[in-house]
């Protein structure tokens, strides 16, 4: 229960953490769009690499990243296997270049033809699949590195920060930011109703583990129904203790903790943009369609 | 057969940066029959102790033996969990079914017995904690007042009919009258079924009145395992760890600073009663 990475606040002294919230917030979302355009393994060796850079000035155990890759496993390895065995069946020469050799081989591994089932498992097949992969585990990583190093307090204060704008279309911005931050605030706290929860049950003998699947989830309700119980107690509690103290919205309040961006954040975010830029520059060949100058294309 | 503990010890997500000893090296053994009070400040380790005993902290380190059954091997859970009942702090949350009935019957059901078995077993246990089984039994526990509602969840651990009963601090957020009735109806569980007691809490009163055996913890260790009387014989130790002492021993104590003679070791309002009681009735004569 306890092993959920995402969303997981690391505590650690380190330049991430102390950087503001809304930087990491728009450096994370740089990065996220940077993977999709991303298309050669050159640049995924180089991107991983800046990766673990980040990782190591975070201070954050490595391990602790791997982790939050665990819960995707299943998703990652679904959509690898789709790739495998049904990217359609071409028969064509494929390369393989390593840089210093290239091999050219047929496309096709295997096929299978019987009546209208038509699939095989070919090079181009191999090739999206590892970059798919590879771009499901890179997408993950990152944002549990933003999540690792800030805590949902910040967090959500960052999010406000950078919705201001809509609060010009009438959305209702610190209402939604009051909600994300009560969810996460919670968080723990239903995490540790339900252990006890669960141990006071299972003092009486319940039994949460064995039988199928519609007798796990009746087992359950043991669990549930208390939860719910206590969750709304809870939420009458907090409402109460918000009025009391004059609650009213957004109007007319101030922040104990004003968010500033400092040297450093202007500068990781330009380095960020320069990553960007970078990327969109090797995917589109810009170089190329701009001075001539065409080497890139000869990336792998 | 008594509960054997030796040399156990518990750390909480270990390698870790939020690595934690809750437990070190602790040894002890509970006699049948007794009434083991646990006291400790918050942290100290007194829940992760008793989750030990009945197999809801797996054990990591040292040995347990309760009733026979040994925790270190491979052991029947549903064996353990009828002889061990633990009554959780504020147990009134747990409820959960539709009626006062089922939600004791949980329990007992679950341990494989008899319709008739479970039935007799809640209407005698509902009898015990003063529920009264014909007007409450079809009841939903969530309209029972506070004290009926901890009333009805002890019910739901005593008609699993455990040879240890464990309490973590049962008088929790209750008024004195109803920390009173609860004390007391752990008291007449005993006689009636003569169960081990194992009472977390952090009130001297209610330990000295009520124990026979005290287990101070303090940052994991077992600091004191001793009789009441012989532990108060450590009151400054006990007041260094944070703890408050029982009111009898401190007024006994303001007392004898005024210069009034009281014997040491008092614990116990009664005792405090009769032995300025017989000052009194001494200095008149």
């Amino acid at each position: 229960m306890r092993d959920i990475a995402l969303g997981q606040y690391y505590p650690a002294k380190s330049l991430i953490h102390r950087m503001d919230p809304r930087s990491k917030i728009i450096i994370a979302v740089m990065y996220l769009v940077a993977i999709f355009f991303i298309n050669t393994y050159t640049v995924y060796l180089i991107t991983i690499l800046l990766l673990f850079v980040v990782v190591l000035i975070s201070r954050i155990p490595i391990k602790l990243i791997l982790k939050s890759v665990k819960p995707m496993l299943f998703l990652i390895l679904f959509t690898a296997i789709i790739n495998l065995f049904f990217t359609s069946v071409q028969d064509k020469p494929f390369v393989i270049d390593l840089y210093f050799r290239q091999w050219t081989v047929n496309n096709i591994i295997f096929e299978v033809k019987w009546g209208f089932v038509h699939f095989g498992m070919t090079w181009t097949g191999v090739n999206n699949a590892i970059k798919m992969a590879l771009r499901l585990i890179l997408l993950v990583m990152g944002p549990s590195l933003l999540t690792l190093t800030t805590t949902p307090v910040t967090l959500t204060d960052g999010v406000e920060s950078l919705m201001k704008p809509l609060k010009l279309i009438r959305v209702p911005v610190h209402e939604l930011a009051l909600i994300m931050s009560i969810t996460l605030k919670f968080i723990p706290t239903i995490m540790e109703e339900t252990d006890k929860i669960m141990m006071a049950q299972r003092a009486r003998c319940a039994d949460f583990d064995s039988g199928n699947l519609f007798k796990k989830a009746k087992a359950m309700l043991p669990v549930l129904i208390p939860l719910f119980v206590s969750s709304l107690r809870r939420a009458e509690e907090l409402a109460y203790a918000m009025d009391s103290r004059c609650y009213r919205g957004s109007t007319g309040r101030t922040k104990m903790k004003i968010l500033k961006l400092r040297l450093w954040d202007y500068f990781s975010l330009l380095l960020s943009a320069v990553f960007l830029f970078l990327i969109l520059l090797i995917k589109f060949n810009w170089l190329n369609a701009w001075f001539s100058i065409d080497i890139l294309s000869h990336l792998v | 057969m008594p509960i054997i503990i030796d040399n156990l010890s518990y750390t909480y997500s270990p390698n870790t940066a939020f690595s934690h000893d809750a437990l070190k090296n602790i040894s002890l053994t509970v006699e049948d029959g007794e009434y083991l009070g646990i006291i400790g400040h918050t942290g100290s380790g007194k829940s992760t102790f008793v989750l030990h005993l009945n197999g809801l902290i797996k054990l990591t380190s040292g040995k347990i033996v309760i009733d026979g059954i040994d925790l270190s091997k491979k052991y029947d859970y549903k064996k353990l969990r009828s002889t061990v009942g633990i009554v959780f702090q504020y147990p009134e949350y747990q409820l959960f079914d539709e009626t006062v009935e089922k939600d004791i019957g949980f329990g007992p059901k679950n341990l494989g017995l008899s319709k008739e078995e479970v039935n007799y077993r809640v209407r005698s246990a509902m009898e015990m904690v003063g529920l009264d089984y014909q007007n409450v039994k079809d009841r939903s526990p969530f309209e029972l007042s506070g004290g009926q509602k901890r009333r009805a969840a002890l019910a739901g651990v005593i008609a699993m009919h455990p040879k240890i009963l464990i309490l973590d601090e049962p008088t929790a957020g209750l008024d004195p009258k109803g920390k009173h009735s609860i004390l007391d109806l752990v008291k007449t569980i005993k006689k009636a079924s003569n169960a081990t007691i194992v009472m977390i809490s952090h009130n001297m009163d209610e330990i000295n009145e009520n124990c026979s055996r005290i287990a101070v913890l303090n940052n994991g260790q077992l600091e004191y395992y001793m009789k009441p009387d012989e532990l108060s014989k450590h009151d400054q130790e006990l007041e260094k760890m944070g703890l408050e002492l029982s009111t009898s021993a401190k007024i006994a104590r303001g007392l004898r600073n005024k210069g009034i003679n009281l014997k040491k070791g008092i614990i116990k309002q009664q005792e405090l009663v009769d032995e300025v009681l017989k000052l009194y009735k001494g200095e008149q004569n």
